[in-house]
């Protein structure tokens, strides 16, 4: 009975460990799930590549060389971190910095709309995947507008109109107000998509480039709340600087 | 009975060895600096457990003087992940850290390693922020 007993105290040990996680049996390598208009649909929780600098060399589809233009060299080498980077402020981290940042993401998918959730500050991006005109009102923001369209069954989505400030990346790669992003997703199977991102932004480098991937289900993971203003130390205590809009031409 | 041990012990191993993919939502280099590298024992005295970082203050005696250091760990959500909750750190635990102090001169730490009260040794700094000893 106490052997039982020390048996059950060591199972309720092992429990919260994973209390997070359902353990939910899936065959990844089986087919990717369809939308009901039989498109390959991206939904689930995924774990992106991790990229805090897409020069890395240590991480494959890594950027060997980004090709600067003289204006994004200049970006590139006075960005300092220290003078109030604005994830430090918990603004939006963009449709870059997210997809590369550490946190998951959930792709919510149905006939009409793709939308992001994404766990870092939990935010959330709506994407028409219709094909429609970019609405010529909006003003420029953190995630820009995108829009997608299905070739074949790979999903491209085109994103435009970001507002300048967002970076590439976590060490601070810059990205202009003239950047377009384009991503194309194709679940190959259940547990896997294929991911490419393309940035072309002609004010900061001279051509495009392209990062290809594979992105990871997470079947037991599920997005958590991430508040990023609670508990901001580093910021109220004025530990890092508040951002602010540069002065200076974006 | 062994058996049972053995079950828990292989428990707390798990629980304090896990890689700890551990992440920032800023730059290291927004607020901390690789060449102010410190290495420091003493007793937890208080511990938030906030995003976008959990806070452990330390306190610390160096040449007689106790300090108390604020030392900046990961984001509660991967170190939820990774088996940490609340409570796993607790007032009056005894730790070792490794790690970096801020460039204002404060006592606040980016923790790198912290070595926890059954001499665990773990990463569990902010991960993946460009700092030093970062993994990508």
């Amino acid at each position: 009975m106490k052997t039982r007993m020390m048996i059950l105290a060591g199972f309720l040990l092992f429990v919260p460990l994973f209390a997070g996680a359902q353990d939910k049996k899936v065959d990844m390598n089986g087919p990717a799930p369809r939308l009901p208009n039989g498109k390959p649909s991206i939904a689930g929780v995924w774990g992106q590549v991790r990229r805090a600098d897409v020069t890395d060399k240590k991480i494959p589809g890594y950027v060997a060389e980004l090709p600067y233009t003289d204006w994004g060299r200049k970006q590139w080498e006075s960005y300092d971190a220290r003078k109030g980077d604005y994830t430090g402020t918990c603004l939006p981290f963009g449709m870059s910095r997210t997809v590369y940042g550490p946190w998951p993401i959930q792709l919510i998918q149905d006939n009409d709309y793709l939308v992001f959730l994404a766990e870092q500050n939990s935010w959330f991006h709506v994407v028409p995947t219709d094909a429609r005109n970019y609405d010529k009102d909006l003003p420029p923001t953190w995630w820009g507008e995108s829009i997608g369209h299905w070739e074949g069954d790979t999903l491209v989505i085109d994103t435009r109109n970001i507002n300048g400030y967002v970076r590439v990346d976590t060490i601070g790669h810059p990205l202009s107000d003239k950047a377009r992003i384009v991503q194309t997703f194709k679940r190959v199977d259940f547990g896997h998509a294929e991911h490419t991102f393309t940035v072309d932004d002609p004010k900061t480098y001279t051509k495009p480039w392209t990062i290809t991937e594979t992105w990871t289900l997470r079947p037991n993971v599920r997005i958590m709340e991430y508040s990023c203003e609670e508990g901001n130390k580093d910021l109220y205590s004025g530990h890092i600087k508040v951002w602010q809009p540069p002065e200076e031409e974006k | 009975m062994k058996y049972a041990l053995a079950v828990g012990a292989l428990c707390i191993v798990l629980l304090f060895t896990a890689t700890v993919p551990l992440v920032a939502h800023h730059s290291f280099a927004a607020e901390y600096d690789n060449n102010k590298p410190i290495k420091f024992s003493g007793k937890v005295t208080k511990v938030e457990w906030l995003n976008p970082h959990i806070y452990v203050y330390v306190d610390a005696t160096d040449n007689g003087k106790t300090i108390n250091y604020a030392v900046e760990g990961g984001a509660p959500n991967g170190l939820f992940r990774q088996g940490w909750r609340k409570d796993t750190l607790k007032p009056g635990d005894t730790i070792s850290i490794e790690g970096f102090l801020a460039k204002d001169g404060s006592n606040t730490v980016n923790a790198r390693t912290w070595v926890l009260p059954d001499g665990k040794k773990v990463f569990a700094g902010n991960n993946e922020d460009g700092g030093p000893t970062a993994r990508p």
